[in-house]
């Protein structure tokens, strides 16, 4: 029947866990393109020799039958679209390498001109340097905190120019704005009052 | 995530949905669609009513042209609207229809007489299962049991419950302006620890 395939391409998508991405299936959305080829072709085929007789039931059937396929990918796409956004603001710039695995080369683009956009919106925001949107969150309640290093992180150069060498369990006290992008890493965790 | 309840063009959920399948029989002899050839009424035969099930989105196609005709799916007919107005609560509603509310939407929008009686349905079954999914999610510790039996838009409304209410148990306990590490990285590795244990 028309539309199985691309039925499997989102059941393959709605299976995979939300904060996912599964590999991009090439093949699967050639097929439905061509299938999608085939039925147009037979729309014109049917209209060129059952001139008199128009069976106008199947022609509606087999438009649909394109216009559903045509959906189905749109969504697919925009589907992964979607969780790429939403990880460019969970996890950052940088990506996985297994995630990026799974990215076919447009979608690696549309991540990288996104990030760019982000980044000089970010820019013209307030009168001189800018806001960084992904900081604060949660409304911070001092300008300093303690934390504590999960890992042995290695060098880490702070604002003031002086730098530190992040040892595993061993507690610091850094400002926010540095702190929170490395505890949303989960190289360091806040130390609870 | 973007979350919208309502059905739009890229919904996964709603695309599922025109995807159920339904019981019906052409009235008119359709030509020219291949996997339909064996089905078609014939002319001078009135006794046989061959049925066929098709997709939801097909059915629109063919009540365009007036050649099908359909059943009320089993879990939209009397005998399961009587249920669901006697105690909805009882009702297994992910097993019954996956998409239960969202597909009876869509049937209730086609051409059926009983089609009127299925929106109120709905709405009631709503209704009446809303206290007890909204209980379920604020405190049951082990929800699956409960959390099987809720069809998809129940789901999407229990899982975000839940985590209001989470969010409101740790601002109650720890206060606000706790930083922490971004779920998505958490849950990232967990999934890599379980798979090199896997390997192991």
């Amino acid at each position: 029947m028309y539309c199985d395939k691309v039925i499997e391409l989102l059941k393959e998508l709605e299976r995979s866990r939300e904060d996912t991405i599964p590999p991009y299936n090439n093949d699967g959305i050639n097929h439905v393109l061509s299938e999608m080829k085939t039925l147009d072709a037979e729309i014109i085929d049917l209209l060129r020799t059952q001139k008199d007789n128009l069976p106008l039931d199947a022609i509606r059937l087999r438009r649909a039958a394109i216009e559903r396929n045509k959906r189905c990918l749109l969504t697919y796409i925009w589907t992964r679209i979607q969780r790429l956004k939403e990880m460019r603001w969970e996890i950052g710039a940088i990506l996985p390498s297994d995630v990026r695995q799974n990215l076919s080369q447009s979608e690696i683009e549309w991540f990288n001109n996104y990030c760019k956009t982000l980044v000089s919106y970010m820019k013209t925001i307030g009168p001189d340097t800018g806001l960084n949107l992904t900081q604060d969150t949660k409304p911070p309640k001092s300008l300093y905190t303690e934390v504590r290093s999960l890992v042995d992180a290695g060098k880490l150069e702070l604002e003031s120019g002086e730098v530190l060498i992040l040892r595993k369990n061993s507690q610091y006290m850094l400002s926010r704005s540095q702190a929170e992008p490395l505890i949303r890493q989960g190289v360091l965790e806040q130390v609870r009052q | 995530m973007y979350r919208n309840i309502k059905p739009h063009y890229f919904s996964i959920d709603a695309i599922m949905a025109a995807q159920e399948k339904i019981q019906c029989s052409f009235i008119k002899k359709v030509e020219c669609v291949d996997f339909l050839d064996s089905f078609n009424p014939e002319k001078d035969d009135e006794e046989s009513d061959p049925k066929i099930e098709l997709p939801l989105w097909m059915i629109q196609v063919f009540l365009a042209g007036k050649s099908i005709q359909f059943d009320m799916p089993k879990a939209y007919n009397e005998i399961y609207r009587d249920v669901l107005t006697a105690d909805a609560n009882v009702v297994d509603l992910f097993k019954l229809c996956k998409h239960f509310y969202l597909f009876g939407k869509f049937l209730s929008q086609l051409e059926h007489r009983e089609a009127y009686e299925v929106r109120r349905t709905l709405i009631q079954t709503f209704i009446d299962r809303f206290k007890q999914t909204m209980d379920w999610a604020q405190n049951i510790d082990d929800n699956l049991p409960c959390f099987n039996r809720l069809d998809c838009l129940e789901r999407l409304i229990f899982n975000d419950a839940r985590v209001a209410q989470q969010h409101l148990n740790t601002y109650l306990t720890e206060g606000s302006g706790q930083m922490e590490i971004a779920a998505m990285i958490l849950n990232y590795r967990k999934r890599k620890m379980h798979e090199s244990r896997v390997l192991e």
